[in-house]
């Protein structure tokens, strides 16, 4: 991150002097996750809202790339009115907030970056409390002009609020491979990535609700690094899954479910899930999957207890992701709904096959061409769902386990060119959309625009 | 001649035994209120109409204690103003309001909106009080007075009152002559005065007093230069206690830092109007009264940059970001070459007079009333 310049922002920058044309100044709920080591890494995954402070990094690298300077500003509710400091002719403040906590720099054109995952706004009288700030979209119709990630989300932004809605993705630039990948990846290729794997943990899947204790307790005793689990198999498939097991959204149980009863016929094949918690660290992965994704009150739960399936809760650096997904053959998705899915988008950047939906956010670059699709049925959103997001009766994405299974038994049964080609095309789709052509072109537009005295 | 206008004036918050931030802004306005021929002012509890005497013994007392137990059997005996004719009434609520619609024109006085912008300055009570209540308040008010520009454009920014039905209402600040001469004469019958500088404001998190902990912590000698004094009531319970314990453990006695806890203001005034400079390091305010109080005595402040300070009294302070210690420090340095050169413990009390003057309570009131006769 960027030194605030201080001379810039102190009180009297401001004022009649010579004009720079120019300054970018962004925030988001939390600061930019460091992730060159566990440390920075630890300080905000898993927690709420920490996926805007990620996307804000994305529109960090590309204002780097366009060699663009920029401010990140903590607390842009304490200022009064940046052009008092500011010494630029246009001023322009990408926040990434989800609407009830948007907090806009006063003087500045302000564009909110944020995610949308379902056909529509809450309406007003899905409106969860009095608070002043609860009503989305009127929350939302504070800022100046709204970026959301996806096609799907911005076209349900529309239609509740006034403001210009775009759709604007997080720039991914890095850690992209440097070509397309000619096969899956072989023996060779993933022993050297678990072997950089080395201070990772993993502890297979272990859910059996009635004896949940002792269960989790044998699953930890079986605690293994990613080298030793592929030691016992020969030319191991790797599938690998990253999500916030506290996320609602990303329906695992269809996933473990489906999982399980391909591996029954397939026995190479290993699922690693990458689970972000605040509670790391404390032997739980099991415990939270249990209680955040599988259980529910309407039924029991039948065992899940495998050696197939592998869970770590461990913070990652970047480096280390992206070892993880360089080992991968296949990436799952079976959300119900995203608003971008950037874990998804970044497997696709080293060349990751996906195996996934492609509803919502992943409409715009899910397809037979770069994965293997699969299937999913609208439905009104369940109890569960429509209690976390206090919608009624919206649609949300189902995946049956069976159509999981047959899948990824389609992605196995790939030939190598067809490997490659999804490959390549998973690469290039990342590239067109996720490079900083659609971010530059969204900026400059706005830029000539107020540049001309235009507002909105 | 036409009979004066009717208005009322809630002044609920005299009630509080101990006044400090709302009541007395509330008490500010009331003193001058009760003088003012020129509009017939109704004070209320909401809209209970109460009588004069009591709102003068509030004032002189300076506290509404034993007003609570009172105000049960004015409910009974006074009965709220009924709607008929609360409809031909012009009324100003001075905090979150008690009844929406009910007046014929409504103003309330928003003094910030950090319960909603930085509520992790705010307990739940407090965020639930006024969180829930402020977008339909403002919504319903024909005008909204703001305490600070800054408030105002968040008022606009937030909850999008149009600017047109807004206006600011700089507080003010006076000074009691007698008070101000007591103050003085601590210095000019030569007393020695320990060298020391003041940190204003409630020890609570969102006056960052913590700051000025990691500035001694590693600037220790500083605080052998100057005793710290912080005034204002303590809010940071077992925090105080970890900070004096890490200052002690860079060699800083636990003597060189005192709190006063609450002051009254004869206190207060003496222990600003001595000090070499103050400090006041927080990080979000609605207005910053004590910004206000610190310059009209003459005073250098170390000031915080952020929200509505930097309009109460520029030409008097030293602003610095509340995150950065670095620019802390830098101003710290600048504060102390220009505490040396204006030389403020040698002014006179016309001097000082003189300089509060403009800054008084006199034209916020003049604002308000001024609406009040144009409604």
């Amino acid at each position: 991150m960027r030194k605030i310049d201080n001379s810039r922002l102190f009180w009297g920058g401001g004022g009649e002097g010579d004009k720079v044309p120019l300054r970018i100044f962004l925030s988001a709920p939390a600061k930019p996750v460091n992730e060159t080591d566990r440390a920075s890494a630890s300080q905000g995954l898993g927690r709420s809202d920490y996926s805007y402070a990620f996307a804000m990094r994305g529109f960090m690298a590309a204002l780097d790339e366009m060699e663009v300077d920029y401010t990140v500003v903590e607390r842009p509710e304490a200022v009064a009115d940046i052009r008092d400091r500011s010494d630029a002719e246009i001023n322009i403040h990408l926040g990434f907030y989800p609407p009830e906590l948007i907090r806009v720099l006063k003087g500045a054109y302000n564009i909110n970056c944020f995610a949308w995952e379902f056909d529509r706004l809450r309406s007003r009288d899905e409106i969860p409390s009095d608070h002043a700030f609860a009503d989305q979209a009127e929350m939302l119709s504070i800022a100046d002009e709204i970026w959301v990630p996806s096609e799907h989300g911005a076209a349900a932004v529309r239609e509740g609020v006034a403001k210009p809605v775009h759709r604007t993705p997080s720039p991914v630039l890095s850690n992209l491979v440097k070509r397309a990948r000619d096969h899956a990846p072989n023996a060779r290729d993933v022993d050297r990535a678990s072997r950089a794997l080395g201070a990772v943990n993993w502890v297979p899947l272990a859910i059996l609700p009635r004896v949940k204790e002792t269960v989790e307790q044998a699953a930890h005793a079986r605690t293994r690094t990613l080298q030793a689990i592929l030691s016992e198999l020969e030319s191991p498939t790797l599938y690998v899954s990253v999500l916030n097991v506290h996320d609602y959204r990303k329906q695992a149980e269809p996933m473990i479910a489906g999982f399980l009863r391909f591996a029954e016929t397939n026995p190479r094949a290993v699922l690693l899930l990458k689970l972000s918690t605040p509670f790391r660290g404390r032997g739980l992965a099991n415990r939270i999957l249990l209680e955040d994704q599988i259980a529910h009150a309407g039924r029991m739960i039948p065992p899940m207890v495998s050696e197939r399936i592998w869970l770590t809760d461990d913070v990652l650096t970047r480096e280390e992701m992206s070892h993880l997904y360089d080992a991968a053959s296949f990436y799952l998705c079976t959300s119900y709904a995203e608003g971008q899915n950037l874990p998804l988008i970044e497997a696709m950047a080293r060349g990751v096959v996906p195996v996934s939906v492609d509803h919502t956010a992943m409409r715009d670059y899910i397809s037979d061409n770069d994965a293997v699709v699969v299937p999913s049925h609208r439905r009104p959103l369940d109890l569960r769902m429509s209690h976390r997001y206090r919608m009624v009766g919206t649609a949300m994405n189902v995946v049956e386990p069976s159509d999981l299974a047959h899948a990824l038994a389609t992605a196995q049964a790939l030939s190598p060119e067809a490997y490659a080609h999804k490959s390549a095309a998973a690469l290039a789709e990342v590239q067109n959309q996720f490079g900083l052509a659609p971010f530059a072109d969204r900026l400059n537009a706005v830029v000539e625009r107020l540049a001309a005295g235009g507002q909105a | 001649m036409s009979a004066p206008r009717k208005a009322v004036f809630d002044v609920s918050a005299l009630f509080e035994e101990t006044w400090t931030g709302i009541p007395n802004v509330v008490a500010a306005i009331a003193e001058r209120a009760l003088t003012d021929g020129d509009i017939d002012w109704v004070f209320t509890y909401e809209t209970i109409p109460l009588p004069r005497d009591l709102v003068r013994r509030f004032l002189r007392l300076r506290s509404g204690a034993g007003g609570l137990p009172a105000l049960s059997q004015l409910a009974w005996d006074r009965q709220p103003i009924p709607f008929d004719e609360a409809r031909s009434m012009v009324a100003v609520f001075p905090n979150i309001k008690p009844v929406r619609g009910y007046f014929g024109t409504e103003a309330i006085i928003v003094h910030d909106l950090s319960p909603v912008t930085t509520p992790q300055f705010h307990n739940a009570d407090n965020i639930f009080h006024f969180a829930n209540r402020i977008r339909e308040d403002v919504a319903t008010s024909d005008h909204v007075f703001c305490v600070s520009k800054a408030t105002m454009g968040d008022v606009h920014a937030y909850l999008e009152k149009p600017m047109e039905q807004m206006s600011v209402l700089r507080l003010g600040a006076e000074f009691d002559p007698a008070e101000l001469s007591a103050g003085l004469l601590q210095v000019r019958q030569g007393a020695h005065v320990e060298p020391y500088v003041v940190v204003i404001g409630t020890l609570e998190p969102r006056k960052n007093g913590g700051l000025v902990f990691d500035y001694l912590a590693q600037n220790p000698g500083f605080a052998h230069q100057y005793k710290m004094v912080f005034i204002g009531r303590d809010g940071w319970l077992d925090e105080k206690g970890r900070l004096m314990e890490r200052l002690h453990n860079v060699g800083v006695p636990a003597e060189r830092i005192q709190f006063t806890g609450f002051v009254s203001n004869t206190e207060r005034t003496a222990l600003l109007l001595n000090s070499a400079f103050c400090i006041y390091p927080s990080f979000f305010e609605g207005f910053g009264l004590p910004v206000l109080e610190a310059g009209a005595l003459g005073k250098i402040t170390v000031c915080s940059n952020s929200s509505s300070m930097p309009e109460v009294f520029p030409e008097q302070c030293v602003f610095f970001d509340p995150g950065e210690m670095y620019e802390f420090v830098q101003a710290m340095r600048i504060a102390e070459l220009r505490a040396a050169q204006t030389r403020s413990r040698q002014q006179s009390l016309s001097d000082i007079l003189e300089r509060a003057a403009p800054h008084g309570w006199d034209a916020c009131y003049a604002r308000v009333a001024q609406w009040v006769k144009e409604q």
